[in-house]
């Protein structure tokens, strides 16, 4: 490209080419450096209005890019100070809420802007580690969880019995940096001033108090008895995360993003993965692990399968569905249709026939073409929803094969508890009108015609020779 | 051994005497009971018996063994009696390799003497029959017998018969100078020698002469059949039918014996020569005499020339005709392996033949007769080196049906191809044969021979190789015949009790009352009950479930009979043999979901067929979506029901029950772990827990299996989520399991 700095040339490049994704990085790019330099404080209005306005269209094309989103907030930080950054953290939550490195960048900033929002910043926290606690890489969290309770705990927010908590919770996960962890863990846990009642909230009261009685409060002994159990778990986890490692070392950073389809060795990857999970590990956590997968892999319907599959098996209907509803709307190509008939499926299975039907019509209405299995649930739906009316399902057959031109409607219509004779009739109708269909090659119009037909009806017919013997044999 | 293509192979190798000693086949035999040292040879042989070296380094072995023993004065039987069986197994392999019919004489002769040879050659001529050198050495084989007995009967004179032979040597070089002495000399001893004999000898020439007469390179046979007659007499009516026949026929060497014809026709009569009285009349007519004796010698001669010219230029445009076929025939011998050139003649013949059959179309009454011949004859040639070619025994087949042959011959043709030549993989050709008895109304015949082939192929005679495709082609084909042919009064009984005697193993032998009920028809046969016995001893299971299937569907037309089916579930879905059984599977799957609508019980057949059964998964995965789409297309049927959601959950749970994933997909775990070869094996072990434990070693890194994973058993994962506010849901201490043995060394399986 002549200009590459110049934003008007590139984009005027990207109104030819809009999905490229190189010249979007570049828009965004020139904005930033516009006339050669980089915008700061300093920069007129009419420029800081044009990068917000190439952002939100990068964001909007390409919302799943943390980086983008951290760096859009860094702008507004820069540019227009923090509250306006945070506005972008906060939208940029809806679709990041699953990236470790979107929650660190974020709190982070709430830790550099801190006022007199504690109680909020650490209601915060706790709803990442929610999302995010068993990430392989959460260390980074927690390690900045931890600082954030030491430096900010008064008397009143009892942070220290959170921190507590906090160690005997992390104590359990498998982390990259799990022996970091464990420092900060032995450390905490040596005896302050001659007292251990800083670990009631890290062994609960009672089990302190039985403690005490065995070692007929003798604190050394409580300590012995605790370190053992803490290097017992220290060797669990170190095997585990040992474990993890051969799976985790391979999947790309979700940080350096790439619209490229995924390498198939990635996705046998996920698999091998995601199933050693399932045995290994209880659901809360390969949830959270299913959830990253599909986070990070948001074009295959192959995780969102397995997924529901997988919370199906632990009876998590509504889950199930939320994965569903997500999937449909993230993944792109014909596979969405699929999550969308197991949607159908599992909302008719729950008894929503009417819900059903709406998402079958909404899909229609909102696709220039419809694959032919939509148009066959909702043949199915609507044989529910008319209590299996054999009028109705026959003209709403006919519309379709009209709509279609599809000939696989006269197999799926015979398979409807309709009498003989009225089918019969549907089948007539066509040989009278054929409606541009090829009759002759299809087989399964013939062989279910004679199927219902009785002789009488079929004198009139001619019967193609090739089919003719379907009757005969069978 | 590549797995067997031919009928003959199935057998392959026969059974032996000394391998019979050991009592398990499936154990190598114990090396001191192999001290022969041919065995060595003959193992490697077997192992490829395509490879004829090493039968030729394996005869080889036994020659020089035989001569060992001979000149150390050892006993021969065991050597004689290895070389009979050998030779007579790869005979019984390939029985047309000719050139190892002649070795096998040639080493009859030498350790078992005269009679032996000649009744190995009269075996070799049957089995074989297209071969002029064996037909050749056969007949010689029979005059010298003669010969000799003729030296036994005149024992009074050895001259005479020195002289006898001399002459005939003489004759056979068509040179006689002095025809009275011969004559004598040859009326003398044919004397002596009992008629019968003779007789009996020219049967056996004719006989020649009938299968390979025509063939175009048999002028050795021909020459020896002169020499035969003439050696008996040089001026019999035998030998001038001999010519005459052979004249007519295209051969390579045709003027050649047409040269010796005209040199032997002088001698006769002009009306022993031409013996149609009729076609004499019209030729002596010209020179205005009635009768033969009335003609002068120049006159006869004249008659004769125009007679024999005519012949000659007759045969010659005939082998002029045949000559660009012929000329590219060059491999008349079996070969065990395939080859390119052996291709490419495959193609020449078929042109031929269809060149031949052009001629026979045009051709006038006359000529059909001996046209329709010359096509067999090199319909029969072409079958030596081509008996594997399937298309060519059709050809031959439709050819002879075309031409009205007799339905023996036919039949033997089909006998041959199905159970001797062509492919195994040719399931056409025997359905054709069934096709053809069926046509000619034999319906026990078909029966029996179709049995017959089951039989070869199902592995339960001695040593035979069991061909899995063909064995329930034929049943199936067997089954359906069946059905078409015997009314279904008692074709249901019949496959019925098949079923039962099948599954119970009480009554199999005994009996049945099926020709009680029988009702003759005109158009339909009654089966006769050793046929449904026989049958019955072949089957296993595989085959039991075609009938089956064939059973149901036949009680399936009647709507009366649904009790009927469902009964027969009940009794039988359990039967291990169906468990392999996709057509089973399907035809209840079809029943309950299709026709009936059933779908209580549609869902308890695929839940058994989903945790229970050793199908392929891509079977019980189709099922699984069969019931799905059955379901989907009767909601308001399976919602009415009190048990709506049970009957509702294929809606969810086909994906799951399809999966590869083991842990969601608990039915495919369940039947995997039931067929899985340890729990098998280990009967007293918890079923599926060794085959999940196996699984979740494999889970890890690929090719380290970890015995031993350390864990922490009460993990509060495994529970409710905890806030950090919630003090009082402090979970209790962790407690472990195998953290002593985490650094326990890895252990390789090899």
């Amino acid at each position: 490209m002549e200009n590459q700095n110049d934003w008007q040339g590139v984009s005027l490049a990207l109104l030819k080419d809009p999905h490229n994704f190189k010249l979007w990085q570049q828009f965004v790019y020139t904005v930033e450096h516009q006339n050669g330099t980089r915008l700061d404080v300093t920069s007129s209005e009419a420029q800081k209005t044009l990068l917000r306005q190439v952002y939100e269209s990068f964001l909007r094309k390409y919302p799943y890019i943390c980086k983008y989103w951290i760096s859009f907030a860094g702008w507004e930080r820069k540019l227009d100070g923090v509250d306006r950054a945070e506005a972008v953290f906060q939208q940029g939550l809806r679709f990041l809420s699953l990236d470790l490195h979107y929650w660190v960048a974020y709190l982070n900033f709430l830790v550099e802007t801190i006022s007199s929002n504690v109680e909020e910043v650490a209601d915060l926290f706790e709803r990442a580690r929610e999302k995010i606690g068993f990430n392989y890489y959460a260390y980074e969290f927690y390690s900045l969880y931890i600082e954030f309770l030491k430096t900010y705990h008064t008397s009143e927010n009892k942070f220290l019995d959170k921190l507590a908590l906090l160690f005997r919770l992390t104590m359990e996960i498998p982390l990259y940096d799990y022996s970091s962890l464990y420092k900060e863990l032995i450390l905490f846990v040596q005896p302050q001033k001659q007292s251990l009642s800083h670990l009631t909230s890290f062994l609960g009261e009672a089990n302190l108090k039985t403690m005490r009685k065995e070692c007929n409060n003798n604190n050394n002994l409580i300590l012995q008895k605790l370190n053992k159990i803490i290097t017992d778990a220290y060797i669990v986890v170190q095997s585990q995360s040992f474990e993890i490692y051969a799976f985790e070392k391979e999947i790309p950073s979700p940080v350096s993003y790439t619209p490229e389809r995924l390498l198939a060795a990635t996705r046998e990857l996920w698999h091998r993965y995601l199933s050693f999970a399932e045995y290994n590990f209880p659901f809360s956590y390969v949830a959270q692990l299913f959830d990253r997968c599909v986070y990070l892999t948001s074009d295959y319907t192959e995780f969102y399968e397995s997924y529901v599959d997988y919370l199906i098996k632990f009876d998590k209907l509504s889950l199930a569905k939320s994965v569903l509803n997500t999937g449909c709307a993230s993944v792109s190509s014909i596979g969405g249709t699929v999550l969308l008939l197991r949607l159908v499926d599992l909302e008719i299975y729950e008894g929503n026939v009417i819900r059903a039907r709406d998402l079958l019509a909404s899909f229609i209405a909102h696709n220039k073409s419809t694959p032919l299995c939509i148009y066959d649930k909702l043949l199915e739906v609507e044989a529910l929803l008319s209590r299996n009316d054999e009028q109705h399902l026959c003209l709403l057959a006919k519309e379709l094969i009209k709509a279609t031109k599809s000939t696989t409607y006269f197999r799926k219509i015979a398979q409807f508890d309709i009498s003989n004779k009225t089918l019969a009739e549907f089948f007539l109708l066509f040989i009278s009108d054929p409606q541009e269909l090829k009759l002759e090659e299809s087989k399964s119009f013939w062989e279910q015609l004679q199927k219902c037909a009785d002789n009488s009806q079929l004198e009139s017919v001619t019967i193609p020779e090739s089919f003719a013997k379907l009757s005969a044999t069978t | 051994m590549a797995l067997p293509k031919y009928p003959l192979e199935l057998a392959f190798p026969p059974h032996r005497k000394e391998s019979a000693q050991g009592s398990n086949h499936n154990l190598p035999l114990k090396p001191t009971s192999n001290t022969h040292p041919w065995n060595l040879v003959y193992n490697s042989a077997i192992e490829d018996p395509q490879t004829l070296a090493k039968w030729d380094e394996l005869f080889a072995v036994l020659d020089s063994c035989y001569g060992m023993a001979l000149a150390k004065k050892e006993p021969l039987e065991a050597v004689k009696t290895a070389v009979v069986e050998l030779y007579s197994a790869l005979l019984s392999l390939f029985p047309l390799m000719a050139g190892y019919w002649r070795l096998f004489a040639a080493v009859k002769l030498k350790m078992f003497g005269q009679k032996e040879f000649v009744d190995c050659l009269k075996c070799a001529v049957t089995a074989c029959p297209q071969s002029v050198s064996l037909w050749v050495e056969y007949l010689q084989a029979l005059v010298d017998d003669l010969d000799v007995q003729k030296g036994k009967v005149e024992d009074s004179s050895h001259e005479i018969e020195k002289t006898t032979t001399e002459n005939s040597s003489k004759n056979q070089s068509a040179e006689n100078g002095e025809p009275s002495t011969i004559d004598s000399a040859s009326s003398n001893s044919q004397e002596s020698v009992d008629p019968n004999k003779i007789e009996s000898i020219r049967l056996e020439f004719q006989r020649g002469a009938s299968v390979i007469g025509r063939n175009f390179n048999s002028e050795t046979f021909w020459d020896s059949y002169i020499a035969f007659e003439s050696s008996i007499s040089d001026l019999s009516e035998h030998l001038i039918k001999v010519y005459l026949q052979l004249v007519t026929l295209p051969l390579y060497l045709y003027s050649h014996f047409y040269n010796k014809f005209l040199d032997t026709a002088k001698k006769y009569r002009i009306d022993e020569i031409i013996t149609d009285s009729e076609l004499l009349a019209t030729k002596i007519a010209p020179f205005g005499k009635s009768l033969a004796d009335e003609l002068s010698s120049e006159e006869s001669q004249q008659i004769l020339d125009a007679f024999t010219y005519d012949i000659f230029t007759e045969t010659q445009r005939k082998v002029n005709d045949c000559w660009k076929f012929e000329s590219e025939l060059q491999l008349h011998s079996f070969v065990p392996t395939l080859s390119s050139a052996y291709d490419a003649q495959f193609e020449v013949y078929l042109k031929y033949l269809d060149h031949e059959m052009q001629i026979l179309e045009t051709a006038t009454p006359d000529e059909k007769e001996s046209q329709v011949a010359q096509i067999l004859n090199i319909f029969e040639r072409a079958l030596i080196p081509h008996c594997h070619e399937p298309q060519l025994w059709r050809k031959y087949i439709a050819f002879l049906i075309t031409v009205g042959s007799e339905f023996e011959k036919v039949q033997s043709l089909y006998d041959a191809a199905i159970f001797k030549f062509a492919p195994i993989a040719d399931y056409q050709l025997r359905d054709e044969y069934a096709e053809f008895l069926m046509n000619n109304a034999k319906f026990d015949l078909m029966n029996i021979d179709m049995i017959r082939s089951i039989k070869q192929y199902s592995g339960t005679l001695d040593k035979s190789i069991y061909v899995k495709s063909a064995y329930l082609h034929d049943i199936k084909t067997l089954i359906r015949l069946w059905v078409q042919h015997v009314p279904a009064a008692s074709s249901e009984p019949l496959l019925e009790t098949l079923i039962n005697n099948y599954f119970d193993r009480v009554d199999r032998y005994k009996k049945d009352s099926l020709s009680k009920n029988e009702i003759q028809n005109k158009e339909e046969y009654s089966l006769k009950p050793e046929h449904s016995m026989s049958l019955q001893k072949l089957l296993n299971d595989d085959s039991i479930s075609l009938i089956i299937v064939s059973y149901l569907q036949l009680i399936r037309v009647s709507d009366e009979n649904v009790l009927r089916i469902r009964k027969f579930y009940n009794k039988y879905h359990q039967e291990s043999a169906l468990a392999r059984s996709v057509q089973f599977w399907n035809f209840f799957v079809r029943f309950e979901g299709q026709d009936m609508k059933n779908f209580v019980n549609l869902g308890h057949i695929v839940n058994y067929l989903k945790e229970n059964t050793a199908l392929p998964k891509q079977s019980v995965d189709a099922f699984i979506e069969l019931q799905h789409a059955f379901v989907c297309c009767n909601l308001t049927k399976a919602m009415s029901s009190p048990e709506s959601k049970h009957l509702l959950s294929p809606l969810i749970n086909t994906h799951r029950d399809t999966s590869e994933d083991l842990f969601v997909n608990s039915s495919a775990r369940k039947r995997l772990s039931k067929n899985h070869v340890e729990s098998r094996n280990n009967l007293t072990a918890q079923k599926g827990s060794i085959f999940s434990q196996t699984l979740k070693k494999q889970l890890g890194h690929p090719g380290v299996v970890r015995e031993y994973s350390p864990e922490i058993t009460n993990s509060w994962i495994e529970r409710d989520w905890i806030l950090l506010s919630d003090v009082d849901k402090i979970p209790p201490l962790p407690t472990f399991r195998l953290v002593d043995k985490a650094n326990s060394p890895l252990i390789y399986h090899d």
